[in-house]
C-alpha cells in the first residue's frame, strides 16, 4: 500500500519536472530508503532542529547556501526557513512533513554526480545516519527552531534527584539527571586529603600548606569544606589565580608583538584584573569598565585603566608599514577579542566576507568595528615603549606620595601669597628687570634683529655647555624624547613656507631632528625620527599675519609624542591639529649638530627673527607670557625672580620639580579613548583596508537583541548592551569558561564558538540554570565559584573504571571529578611553593625569571633578556614577563597561550620536552633541593614519608615507600662515591647553599625531591 | 581528536608500557596514511629560509635590459598602482639600480645564475628548479614571512612544519617530527610561533635545536646528575607512576611515563646527532670549513642532512641579514658567502646517499627587492627596498623536475609576465610532492575547517615530475 503510494507520488513527480529516463533509477531508491527508514525508526526520540539537523546542514550545506551571500549557490540559503521552505520552480528545497516532495532530499539522495548533493568534490560528505536525520526531520514537519544560544536563558526546573541524598546543589540534580539517563551512578566522594588539595590548586593555584590541611581535617563540624571554600575565596591567591585566564583571554603581553616585538607596559591593567576578582567586582562593571569605563561619567583612574582590555593587542611599530592598514588591525582585533571573550562568537570570519554559518554579515562585522576604531592612535607603535593613547597611571602608594608632595607645593605656594599680600600695590619697575626667565637657558642669542631673505640661514654651533667630558652641548635638548622649549620674535614677510629654525641631520625638511616652519600662513612643528616612518608634527588652526613681529613659543614634553608638542603665539597656547604621529624610532638630529635660524636649501625664511632662546624645559604659561611682553606676567615674574618672593619662589621651583620629577616616573598604561569626532567606517571588501565598501554605523549584529534606544551608540552603549540580562549570550559564555576552568572541557566544550558550528552544550539546562543564577546573583563571580567547587559533581573523586574508560573517556557525563595535568603556570608555582622560594607579592612590573642564555638575542633585533635577581626570580608566574614572539620557554612547553590573539579555550598536551623541562629546568632543580633542605631541616620521623607528604598532601603506601626509601639509599650511595656532583648539584640556581647541612645528604634528597616533583600526581589535579 | 579512545583501545588490547609507545608510533603511521593520499615522491622537507627578502635580480632573475635604465627613473606604467612601504613611498625619485654582478648559464639545462655570487650553486644547477615568478601579498617582514610560514599573514595559525607533523607524523621514534634552526646572525627578527603549532595540538610544534651544548631546551641533566643517575630516577618516577595508574586508571599516566622514556631517549641520541666531529673530512671540504661552528649556516645545513638521515619530516633553517636596504653589493657578496657553498653540499650530499630523490629542499625568502633604489643610487651604497610582486625561490629532489626556469617577469624585473606563482601555490605543491593534497589536510577550529592553503591553491604542474 504504502509503496503503491510512494510510486505514484513518484511519477507524478516525475511528469511534472519532467526528469530524463536514467534519473528515475536514483529517484526510486531515494524513496525506497525513505520507507525503509520511516518504517525502522518509529519508536527513536523526535529530531530536535538545534541538536541533530543545524548542525548537519551548517557543516554540510552552508558553505554554498548559508549566510555568506559571495558564495551562495543557485539563489539558495539554508540558513532561513522562509528562503529553504519557499517554492522554487514548483517544489520547495524543504517541504514540511514531505520529504518526497523536498528537493533537498532528491538532491542528498541521488546518484547522479550533476545532481547530488553535496556536489562529489565537496570537502564535506554527507553520512548515510546524516541522510536519514534529515529526512526523518523533514517527515516529522521539519519544524525551526532559532539556534539555542541565540535564545535568551530561562531558568529551568531541577529535575527531580533520583537519589536526594546526593546532590548538594541545583548543579548536581541536572548532572544526577543525565548519569540517571545513561545508566550510570556518581563516583563516591573524594577523600578530604583530596578534596582540598584539588580544590586549594583550583582557587588559589597553590597547594595547601600542611598546616592548612590538618585545619581542614580536625574540622569535624558539618560545612566544614564550605569554610575552606570561604577562607580559599578571600586570599590574595584567588585573584592571581583567576587573572591568569583572563590575561591569556585579553592576550596580554609585556611586548608588541610582530617582527620588532618591543617592550610595552601594562601591568596595571594586569593588577586592575587581580583587584576585581579580589574585590569580587561583579561581572558586569568588570565587563563595562573594560570596555568602555573611560566613557563612564566622571571616569576614575582605574575605570581608565580597565580599558586596556581592548589596548592588549600586537602593534606593530615596522618602518615600511603603511598605518591605515594596522588602523584596520587593530580595530579588528578589539571586534574579534571582544566578541570571542564576551559574547562567544567567531565574528572575525565575517571579516573578509559574510559569515559562512552564523547569520553574521559582513555588514556586521564593519557595524561593529565602528564602535572600536575612533580612538586616537595613528597605525604605528612606539618601537620601545606605550603607544598612545596611554596615560599615567600611579599605583595607590604612588597616588599617596603624589598628594604629600603636591601639599609641599601648596605650601611653597601659600607662602608666596603671603608675601604679595604684604606688598604695597604698585607698578613694579620694568626698567631695572634684568633678564629674566633664565632657569634651564641653554641658548641666548643677541637681541638685535636678523634678517632673512630667503636665500640662506645662519648657523649656530652646538658647542658643550660645560667644560667637563662628554658635556652635553646646548642644542642636545631636542631629541625625540627630550624636553625643551624655544622662544623667539619673528617678522616674515612672507607667511607661505618658510623654515623659521631647524635642528636636523640633514640640510632638508626630512632630515632627522625638528623644525619649524609656516605653511600656507600656518605653523608647523616637527619631531622627525626617521622620514616618513618616524614623524610628529602638529600645526597650528589660526594664522600667523605676515609683516608683523608675533611672539612664539614652542614647548616639548618629550616622549616621542606629538600630544606633547605644543605652540604658543605671542604667549597664549594655540589650537593645534596633529598631522602625524607616528614616531616610534628614537634617532635624533647629532650631538653636534647646529642650530639653523632661517632654514635650508629646499625652504628658507623670508623676514626678520630676534631674541631667541633655548631651554632644557618646558616654560610655564607665565614665563611664556613674560618673554612674550605681557605686563601683569612680567610684573609676577619680577616679582617671583627679583623681587621679595625669591627665596620662596625658589622652594616653589624645588617642590614642582620633585614632583614632577616624581610624576615622570609613574608607570604608563594604554587606554582606550574617543576621538571627538566619529571617523567614517567602511565595509572592507575582502577584509583588506584599501578596498573601501557601503558606509556603514555603529550597530550591534542583527541575529541578537537590538542595541536599546536608551543607550549612547558608543562603546559604552555597547557595553552595557553586552552585560545585559537580556543578552542571551554574555553569560552563557562567561559561566561555561568557569565551569571550563574547573573540569577541564566547558559545558560547551568549544568555548570559543557557540554559533552554529560550535559544539551543543552537554548539559544544556545546566548552562542555562548556571546563566541565569549567575545573572540573578547580580552577576557575582565568587559566588559561581562555589556553587561549583562545593558541588557534589566538583567533589567526587576522579578515579577512572574500565567502564567510565569506556563510556565516557573525556568526562563529559562526569560520573567522576576532574583529573587533568596542572597548567604550567600552576606547575611551578608549586614547585616554588613547597620548597619555600614563593614570593607572595601581588603586582608590580612583570620579573624575568631564570631563562635559558641568549634565547632572545638569538632570534630579536638585539634585545636581551634581562634576568631577574633576588625574590623576582621567585614570584608566581603570572607574573613573568611575556615576550610575545619568545614566549617564557618552560611556560611555552606545558601548553600556555602564546598571547599573540585571543585564547578562551584549554590545551593539555603530554610530551617529552614537558618531561625534560620538569626535571632539569633550573626552577624545578632549586625548588628541589630546597625542598630537600626543607626536609632535613624540619627533622621528621621518617623524611620519607614527610617529604612524599608535602608534594601530594597524603602519606605513601607501602609499596611507593619501598621504592622512595630503596631510591633515596641509592642516590646517598652514588653521591657518597661522587662528591663533586653533590657540591655541583646543591649549587644550583641563586639561592645560598646552606653550610650547616652535608652536601652529600642534601645532594641525596635533592634527587629524590625531583623524583617527587615529577610524579604524575604531583603534576595533576585529581 | 579520538586519541583517548584509540588509547584506551590499545590499552586495553595489551596491557604494559610497550603498548603505549606503540601507540604512539601506530598514530602518526594512521594518520600518515590518512594524509597520504598522493603517490608523493617526497617523504621529508629541508626549507631553507633566508630571512629579510633576497633580491631576485642579483641572483636568479637576469636582467640585462637594465644596463640601459640604469639611473633612470622606473617608468609610471611599471609601478601601475603599485603600494610601496613607508620607507620609500616618500621618495621622489625611483632610479633603476642594475645588477652589478655577473650572470651565466650553469650546468646542462642551462639555467641562468649568477655566477659571481653562486658558484657553488650553479655547479650542482641541473638538480633544482628556479621559479621567477612568485609573488606575495605582503610587503613587510612580519607579515610576509608569516604568511610563507603559515598560509596567512596574521599569527595564530599552524606552520607549515606543524601540518606535516600533524598530517604525516615522524618517521623517528627519538626526533620531533618538526625541527628549526636559526643562524646566529643578526638581521630581521624571528620567533617561536613562525615554528608554532597554532590551534593544532602542540606537540606538532616544532623544536629548535639551538647551537651549544644544549641543543634542545632543557635537554641536559643538571650538573651533578649523571646520565646513570638520571636512569635510576626515571625509573623510580616511572615505578611510582605505574602504581598510580593502578589506582587512578587514567591513560594519560601511561602515556606520561612514555614521555618520560621518549625524553630519556632523547638524552641518549641528540648528542651523537649534533655532535659532527664524527664526519670525515670529506664533509667540511664539502659543506665548508664554517660547519665545525655551531651556530653557521654551513653547521646547520649538515645538521639538516643529519636529521633528515635520521627522519626528521621537516627541517628548517632560518638564515638573516637579506634585508639590503643600503649598502647592497657588500652585503649581498656576505650573505652569499656564508650560504652558497653549503646549500649546494646539500644537494649534492643528498645526493650521494641516495635521499636527494625522497627530500625536497626548498630555498627562498619572504619577498623580492625593488628594481629601484631605495635613497641615492651611489655605486656601493645603494639599496632595494621591499618587493613583493615578484622574487625568485628554487627547489630541487624529492620528486620536483630539475633543471627549469619556472614563470617570466618583465625587463624591470617588477611584474610577473608569464606563470605567476602565489604562496598558496607553493604550499599546495610542497604538500602535493609528499603525497599530501592539500585540500584534505585540514582541522576543525572555531567551527571552520582550517587548510595550511586556506580556500586557495593551484600546483605549479611543470615543477612536479
Amino acid at each position: 500500500m504504502k509503496i503503491a503510494r510512494a510510486f505514484k507520488i513518484n511519477l507524478s513527480w516525475n511528469s511534472v519536472v519532467s526528469r530524463t529516463v536514467n534519473q528515475v533509477v536514483p529517484l526510486l531508491s531515494r524513496t525506497l530508503l525513505t520507507l525503509i527508514f520511516s518504517a525502522s525508526s518509529g519508536t527513536a526520540q523526535n529530531i530536535s532542529f538545534n541538536r541533530d539537523v543545524l548542525p548537519i546542514l551548517s557543516d554540510a550545506c552552508f558553505t554554498c547556501h548559508g549566510p555568506d551571500s559571495e558564495t551562495r549557490e543557485a539563489n539558495l540559503r539554508l540558513d532561513v526557513e522562509k528562503e529553504a521552505k519557499a517554492n522554487r520552480d514548483g517544489f520547495p528545497a524543504i517541504a514540511s512533513g514531505n520529504p518526497d516532495e523536498s528537493e533537498l532530499v532528491f538532491r542528498i539522495l541521488n546518484e547522479d554526480p550533476d545532481e547530488i548533493m553535496p556536489p562529489p568534490d565537496a570537502h564535506r560528505q554527507l553520512t548515510d545516519s546524516e541522510r536519514q536525520t534529515l529526512q526523518k526531520w523533514i517527515k516529522e514537519g521539519a519544524r525551526w527552531e532559532n539556534h539555542w544560544a541565540f535564545v535568551k536563558p530561562l531558568s529551568p526546573p531541577l529535575p527531580k534527584p533520583s537519589n536526594s541524598e546526593w546532590p548538594e546543589n541545583p548543579i548536581d540534580h541536572f548532572i544526577l539527571h543525565t548519569l540517571d539517563q545513561e545508566n550510570l551512578s556518581p563516583s563516591s566522594e573524594a577523600s578530604r586529603k583530596k578534596i582540598i588539595r584539588r580544590v586549594t590548586l583550583d582557587l588559589t593555584g597553590l597547594p595547601p600548606t600542611l598546616e592548612e590541611i590538618r585545619s581542614f581535617l580536625s574540622d569535624k563540624e558539618s560545612g566544614a569544606y564550605e569554610r575552606a571554600v570561604d577562607r580559599l575565596l578571600t586570599s590574595p591567591r584567588y585573584g592571581e589565580t583567576m587573572a591568569l585566564p583572563w590575561l591569556e583571554a585579553a592576550r596580554f603581553a609585556d611586548t608588541d608583538g610582530y617582527q620588532f616585538d618591543g617592550p610595552r607596559f601594562m601591568w596595571r591593567w594586569r593588577d586592575w584584573v587581580i583587584e576585581a576578582y579580589n574585590k569580587n567586582k561583579p561581572f558586569d562593571e568588570f565587563t563595562i569598565e573594560q570596555i568602555a569605563g573611560d566613557l563612564l561619567p566622571n571616569a576614575t583612574l582605574d575605570q581608565k585603566i580597565a580599558t586596556g582590555f581592548n589596548r592588549n593587542h600586537r602593534y606593530n611599530s615596522e618602518a615600511g608599514l603603511v598605518p591605515e592598514e594596522f588602523l584596520l588591525e587593530n580595530a579588528v582585533d578589539r571586534v574579534d577579542t571582544t566578541s570571542t571573550v564576551f559574547l562567544g562568537l567567531t565574528m572575525g570570519c565575517a571579516r573578509c566576507h559574510d559569515h559562512k554559518y552564523d547569520p553574521i554579515s559582513q555588514k556586521n562585522y564593519y557595524e561593529m568595528l565602528a564602535f572600536f576604531n575612533n580612538i586616537p592612535e595613528f597605525g604605528r607603535a612606539i618601537k620601545a615603549g606605550n603607544s598612545e593613547p596611554y596615560i599615567p597611571a600611579p599605583t595607590k602608594p604612588q597616588q599617596a606620595q603624589l598628594a604629600l608632595l603636591e601639599a609641599k607645593v601648596l605650601a611653597a605656594q601659600k607662602e608666596i601669597d603671603a608675601i604679595a599680600k604684604t606688598l604695597p600695590n604698585q607698578q613694579p619697575d620694568f626698567d631695572k628687570a634684568e633678564s629674566l626667565v633664565n632657569r634651564g637657558l641653554n641658548y641666548q642669542h643677541p637681541p638685535e634683529v636678523l634678517s632673512f631673505d630667503g636665500t640662506q640661514s645662519i648657523d649656530i654651533k652646538s658647542v658643550p655647555l660645560t667644560k667637563k667630558k662628554n658635556a652635553p652641548t646646548r642644542f642636545q635638548v631636542f631629541t625625540p624624547l627630550g624636553r625643551y622649549s624655544v622662544s623667539l620674535w619673528v617678522k616674515p614677510s612672507e607667511v607661505k613656507s618658510g623654515t623659521i629654525i631647524s635642528h636636523q641631520t640633514d640640510k632638508n625638511a626630512r632630515g632627522t631632528g625638528m623644525n619649524l616652519q609656516f605653511k600656507d600662513g600656518h605653523l608647523r612643528f616637527s619631531v622627525i625620527t626617521r622620514w616618513i616612518a618616524g614623524v610628529a608634527q602638529v600645526e597650528t588652526i589660526e594664522k600667523i599675519p605676515a609683516n608683523e613681529w608675533t611672539h612664539l613659543t614652542l614647548t616639548f614634553h618629550g616622549q616621542l609624542r606629538a600630544t606633547n608638542q605644543h605652540i604658543f603665539v605671542n604667549g597664549r597656547e594655540a589650537r593645534l591639529k596633529v598631522l602625524h604621529n607616528t614616531n616610534s624610532n628614537t634617532g635624533s638630529a647629532k650631538k653636534t649638530t647646529p642650530l639653523r635660524l632661517g632654514g635650508y636649501p629646499d625652504d628658507y625664511l623670508k623676514g626678520d627673527l630676534r631674541d631667541l632662546r633655548v631651554y632644557d624645559r618646558p616654560l610655564k604659561p607665565r614665563e611664556i607670557l613674560t618673554l612674550a611682553g605681557n605686563p601683569e606676567a612680567k610684573a609676577q615674574t619680577i616679582f617671583l625672580e627679583q623681587g621679595p618672593a625669591i627665596e620662596a619662589h625658589r622652594k616653589l621651583i624645588a617642590a614642582e620639580t620633585k614632583r614632577d620629577q616624581f610624576i615622570r616616573a609613574f608607570p604608563t598604561t594604554m587606554v582606550m579613548k574617543e576621538n571627538l569626532t566619529i571617523k567614517e567606517t567602511h565595509i572592507r571588501k575582502r577584509g583588506v583596508y584599501h578596498a573601501l565598501g557601503e558606509k556603514v554605523h555603529r550597530d550591534v549584529p542583527d541575529i541578537l537583541p537590538p542595541l536599546s534606544k536608551n543607550l549612547p551608540r558608543n562603546r559604552l552603549g555597547l557595553a552595557r548592551w553586552i552585560a545585559s540580562p537580556e543578552n542571551p549570550l554574555t553569560a552563557r559564555v562567561t559561566v561555561n569558561r568557569y565551569w571550563q576552568k574547573y573540569f577541564g572541557t566547558g559545558l560547551v566544550k568549544t568555548s570559543e564558538d557557540f554559533g552554529v558550528q560550535g559544539e551543543k552544550p552537554s548539559h544544556p539546562k545546566l548552562l542555562d540554570w548556571l546563566a541565569t543564577e549567575f545573572i540573578r546573583s547580580g552577576w557575582d563571580i565568587k559566588h559561581l565559584q562555589k556553587l561549583i567547587v562545593t558541588s557534589a559533581t566538583y567533589r567526587q573523586q576522579s578515579n577512572l573504571t574500565p567502564k567510565l574508560l569506556e563510556v565516557d573517556p573525556h568526562n563529559r557525563l562526569l560520573a567522576r571529578g576532574p583529573r587533568q595535568r596542572l597548567p604550567s603556570h600552576v606547575i611551578r608555582d608549586q614547585a616554588l611553593a613547597l620548597s619555600g622560594l614563593l614570593v607572595e607579592k601581588v603586582g608590580g612590573p612583570s620579573v624575568s625569571p631564570y631563562q635559558p642564555k641568549n634565547l632572545w638575542i638569538e632570534m630579536s633585533m638585539g634585545q636581551k633578556y634581562k634576568q631577574s635577581t633576588g625574590e623576582d626570580l621567585f614570584r608566581r608566574s603570572l607574573y613573568t614577563i611575556w615576550k610575545r614572539t619568545v614566549n617564557p620557554p618552560s611556560m611555552a612547553v606545558l601548553d600556555a597561550a602564546d598571547r599573540e590573539a585571543c585564547w578562551v579555550g584549554t590545551k593539555r598536551t603530554n610530551t617529552p620536552l614537558q618531561a625534560l623541562t620538569l626535571l632539569n629546568e633550573t626552577a624545578f632543580v632549586e625548588s628541589a633541593r630546597k625542598l630537600a633542605e626543607r626536609i632535613l631541616r624540619e627533622k621528621p620521623k621518617n623524611p620519607i614519608s614527610h617529604a612524599f607528604q608535602l608534594v601530594t598532601q597524603r602519606t605513601p603506601r607501602p609499596d611507593e615507600k619501598e621504592i622512595l626509601t630503596q631510591g633515596l639509599r641509592t642516590y646517598l650511595a652514588h653521591f657518597k662515591a661522587n662528591p663533586d656532583a653533590a657540591t655541583s648539584l646543591i649549587k644550583i640556581g641563586t639561592s645560598s647553599v646552606p653550610k650547616d647541612l652535608n652536601p652529600v645528604e642534601l645532594a641525596a634528597h635533592t634527587t629524590l625531591a625531583n623524583v617527587l616533583l615529577n610524579l604524575d600526581e604531583v603534576i595533576t589535579k585529581e | 581528536m579520538n586519541e583517548m579512545t584509540r588509547r584506551h583501545f590499545l590499552e586495553r588490547s595489551s596491557h604494559g608500557l610497550g603498548s603505549v609507545a606503540l601507540a604512539s608510533l601506530l598514530n602518526q603511521s594512521l594518520i600518515a596514511e590518512r594524509s597520504r593520499t598522493l603517490p608523493g615522491k617526497a617523504k621529508r622537507i629541508i626549507y631553507l629560509f633566508q630571512s629579510g627578502g633576497p633580491p631576485q635580480m642579483d641572483l636568479f632573475d637576469p636582467k640585462p635590459q637594465l644596463e640601459k635604465f640604469h639611473g633612470k627613473e622606473v617608468p609610471k606604467s611599471v609601478f601601475n598602482g603599485q603600494r610601496l612601504t613607508g620607507m620609500t613611498a616618500g621618495q621622489t625619485s625611483f632610479p633603476v639600480a642594475k645588477s652589478t654582478f655577473n650572470f651565466k648559464q650553469a650546468g646542462q639545462s642551462g639555467q641562468w645564475l649568477n655566477s659571481d655570487l653562486l658558484p657553488h650553486l650553479s655547479k650542482v644547477a641541473d638538480n633544482i628548479s628556479v621559479i621567477r615568478s612568485m609573488h606575495t601579498e605582503a610587503i613587510n617582514h612580519d607579515p610576509a614571512i608569516t604568511f610563507f610560514q603559515t598560509g596567512f599573514q596574521l599569527a595564530g595559525r599552524p606552520s607549515i612544519g606543524s601540518w606535516l607533523s600533524y598530517g604525516l607524523g615522524s618517521e623517528n621514534a627519538n626526533l620531533p617530527a618538526f625541527v628549526a634552526m636559526t643562524s646566529n646572525r643578526s638581521g630581521q627578527a624571528l620567533y617561536d610561533r613562525l615554528w608554532g603549532a597554532g590551534f593544532l595540538p602542540s606537540k606538532h610544534q616544532g623544536v629548535r635545536f639551538r647551537s651549544g651544548k644544549d641543543p634542545v631546551l632543557y635537554l641536559n641533566n643538571p650538573e651533578g646528575i649523571s646520565t646513570d643517575l638520571r636512569r635510576k630516577t626515571l625509573d623510580q618516577i616511572g615505578a611510582l607512576n605505574r602504581i598510580h595508574h593502578q589506582e587512578f586508571y587514567d591513560p594519560e599516566i601511561e602515556t606520561r611515563i612514555a614521555q618520560y622514556e621518549m625524553a630519556y631517549r632523547m638524552q641518549m641520541s641528540v648528542p651523537e646527532l649534533t655532535d659532527v666531529s664524527s664526519e670525515p673530512d670529506s664533509t667540511f671540504k664539502l659543506y665548508g670549513e664554517d660547519a665545525r661552528k655551531p651556530g653557521t649556516y654551513a653547521h646547520n645545513a649538515l645538521m639538516a642532512r643529519r636529521l633528515s638521515e635520521r627522519g626528521v619530516r621537516f627541517v628548517q633553517l632560518f638564515h638573516r641579514g637579506w634585508d639590503t636596504h643600503s649598502g647592497l653589493a657588500k652585503q649581498l657578496t656576505q650573505r652569499c658567502k656564508e650560504t652558497d657553498q653549503a646549500s649546494a653540499a646539500l644537494l649534492t650530499d643528498l645526493k650521494q646517499r641516495g635521499l636527494l630523490d625522497d627530500t625536497l629542499i626548498v630555498w627562498g625568502g619572504e619577498f623580492g627587492r625593488t628594481v629601484y633604489s631605495q635613497g641615492n643610487l651611489t655605486p656601493n651604497g645603494f639599496g632595494r627596498d621591499h618587493h613583493p610582486r615578484c622574487f625568485s625561490m628554487w627547489l630541487g629532489g624529492g620528486g620536483i623536475n630539475p633543471g627549469q626556469s619556472i614563470g617570466e617577469t618583465d625587463e624591470y624585473s617588477y611584474n610577473i609576465t608569464k606563470d605567476p606563482v602565489s604562496v598558496h601555490d607553493l604550499h599546495a605543491s610542497i604538500l602535493h610532492l609528499l603525497g599530501v593534497d592539500h585540500k584534505q589536510l585540514t582541522f576543525k577550529f572555531q567551527g571552520r575547517h582550517y587548510r595550511l592553503t586556506d580556500v586557495h591553491g593551484e600546483l605549479i604542474k611543470p615543477l612536479i615530475a
